[in-house]
């Protein structure tokens, strides 16, 4: 039986206490709490195995080697890729722009389509905005339909008008209205017109909640943060299908990553893990990503999935009950995933969201970097809860019982 | 929390001053927040224009946002109309006297971009 109230007891700051009410963390997507295994790993990192890697012939120059290895290895396994096709970098953001910079100014030509959804966080916009200016294609945007799915007609239009698409980026699920996409479809339907086109991935919200397979789903980029995982801030991953990768120029240069250096040009190492690897790693951060994965796939991404389910289900049963609000999104759960999101009428985001942290309840309020998704809808800002595995049905009661307090004070 | 939103500061934002376009506005300055969407355009009427010495006549605004940006540029607006004061005073004013004037005690540091939106959208002006 899954019971997320005890699972509670793993994480150290959920025992903490907010205005002297419990905490309800139900900003998940921003960011999660981390469970006690990987505050650990971090610290036995540094108190027994800090060294630099792959340099001092001394032991604890091996120990910190091998757990840059072994954490390696934990990661790609959790994501069905091999070790080779994950680059180490700091977040998704980081992630997006080095394929831009070193995928797209190579690949992406004058005149070209980037095409993109209209529910792109800004990580997933930005990168490419640049990247279009600078070698002259184009951007292009699917639309979002009013209950915040992908416009498939819209896609069909694109990939049938456009005459070279070079790149697809697109979101496994919407941060900000929580929208699974239905990749494989959506790049088979790519591929079949325009045969070299490549699919990056922001997988940024769908790998803290959905059993992730990057052999299985189509993407040739693959983007991650740890710390949306459990994992630790500052660190994540850019899984590049191995074929493409090998053909790939690293973003970053310098130690660790060459075969010989002469004064004027460099040979870079032939093992992918190495090439893409310059300067010193963050070995504890990757310890505790590692220990992050562990602890996610101890208790099954399949059941983690299914409590998702039911508390998005949950949720959205619940807001769609108080007259006051407006559901944005998906009213069902069934493509949805990890969070739901509101506006209440009358009422700014911001002033909602500071009631509910006077109750001791975290959520996230404003346009939650997608800019030009609300700006399309006119929605001013949005409220938007968003879960983990050790929120409960009740921590969603006590959400919809604080938003009565809202109506108290504003009188509307 | 409680003390933040109190009667004085809602009753503000429920009955914003000054809340109006200006017909004869010598400057018109909008600001925004962008990560939240509060924002106001503020009309004004200088007792001798291009003077950036000269006192503040009339003071009008419009905006939208949620109730601390609101309030404030309500409060500030009052404060203008009555006090006839400069561009260049207003440079001067604090966050504590802003705070002061809406009756806050203390504020989180999510908010205070929410507090300053008025003021800084006058004192941030290339009228100066």
């Amino acid at each position: 039986m899954f019971d997320p109230v005890k699972l509670q007891l793993d994480f150290p700051i959920l025992q903490r206490q907010v205005h002297g009410k419990r905490l309800v963390y139900l900003d998940n997507a921003a960011t999660s709490q981390k469970p006690r295994s990987v505050i650990q790993a971090i610290s036995n990192y540094y108190e027994n195995h800090n060294a630099n890697v792959h340099r001092g012939v001394h032991q604890l120059g091996d120990e910190s080697t091998q757990l840059f290895h072994q954490s390696r290895q934990k990661i790609a396994i959790f994501f069905g890729a091999k070790v080779e096709e994950l680059v180490i970098v700091r977040n998704t953001t980081e992630a997006i722009n080095q394929v831009a910079m070193t995928w797209g100014q190579e690949h992406v030509r004058a005149g070209d389509t980037i095409l993109l959804t209209e529910f792109e966080h800004h990580s997933n916009l930005v990168p490419w905005q640049i990247l279009a200016s600078l070698v002259g294609a184009q951007l292009a945007f699917v639309k979002v339909t009013e209950d915040g799915e992908l416009d498939r007609a819209d896609f069909r239009h694109w990939v049938q008008r456009e005459s070279k698409i070079a790149l697809f980026a697109i979101s496994h699920v919407s941060n900000a209205l929580g929208t699974l996409n239905p990749l494989l479809e959506l790049k088979t339907e790519l591929l079949a017109k325009h045969p070299q086109a490549k699919m990056l991935v922001d997988g940024a919200q769908a790998a803290p909640h959905l059993p992730v397979n990057f052999k299985e789903l189509g993407a040739d980029f693959y983007v991650v943060s740890a710390h949306k995982m459990l994992g630790p801030m500052g660190i994540g991953g850019l899984l590049v299908v191995r074929e493409l990768l090998s053909e790939l120029r690293p973003f970053f240069t310098g130690g660790g990553m060459i075969d010989t250096v002469d004064w004027q040009e460099t040979a870079y190492a032939e093992d992918l893990e190495d090439k893409f690897t310059a300067g010193t790693p963050d070995v504890a951060s990757l310890s505790g990503w590692a220990a992050a994965c562990e602890y996610l796939s101890q208790l099954g991404m399949k059941k983690l999935a299914d409590h998702d389910h039911d508390l998005v289900a949950h949720g959205l049963n619940s807001l769609a009950a108080v007259p006051e609000l407006k559901l944005v999104g998906s009213p069902s759960a069934t493509h949805r995933v990890g969070s739901v999101a509101f506006i209440y009428h009358g009422v700014h985001a911001h002033d909602v969201g500071q009631v509910l942290d006077s109750e001791g309840i975290a959520v996230r309020s404003g346009h939650h970097c997608t800019m030009p998704l609300h700006t399309k809808f006119g929605w001013a800002a949005t409220v938007r809860a968003s879960f983990q595995l050790y929120n409960s049905t009740e921590d969603i009661d006590q959400l919809i019982a604080a938003l009565a307090k809202v109506k108290t004070i504003f009188g509307v | 929390m409680n003390d933040l939103y109190h009667e004085q500061l809602l009753e503000e934002a429920r009955h914003p001053q000054h809340a109006g376009q200006l017909a004869a506005a010598e400057l018109v300055l909008t600001g925004t927040n962008a990560s939240c969407g509060d924002e106001v355009t503020i009309y004004l009427k200088f007792e001798t224009f291009g003077d950036p010495l000269s006192p503040i006549i009339v003071l009008t605004w419009l905006g939208r946002g949620c109730v601390i940006s609101q309030a404030a540029m309500s409060a500030l607006a009052r404060l203008i109309n009555q006090r006839k004061v400069t561009l260049n005073e207003l440079q001067k004013m604090t966050q504590n006297e802003l705070e002061e004037l809406l009756g806050l005690t203390e504020i989180s540091l999510g908010r205070v971009k929410c507090l300053l939106l008025g003021l800084k959208t006058l004192t941030t002006s290339t009228y100066l």
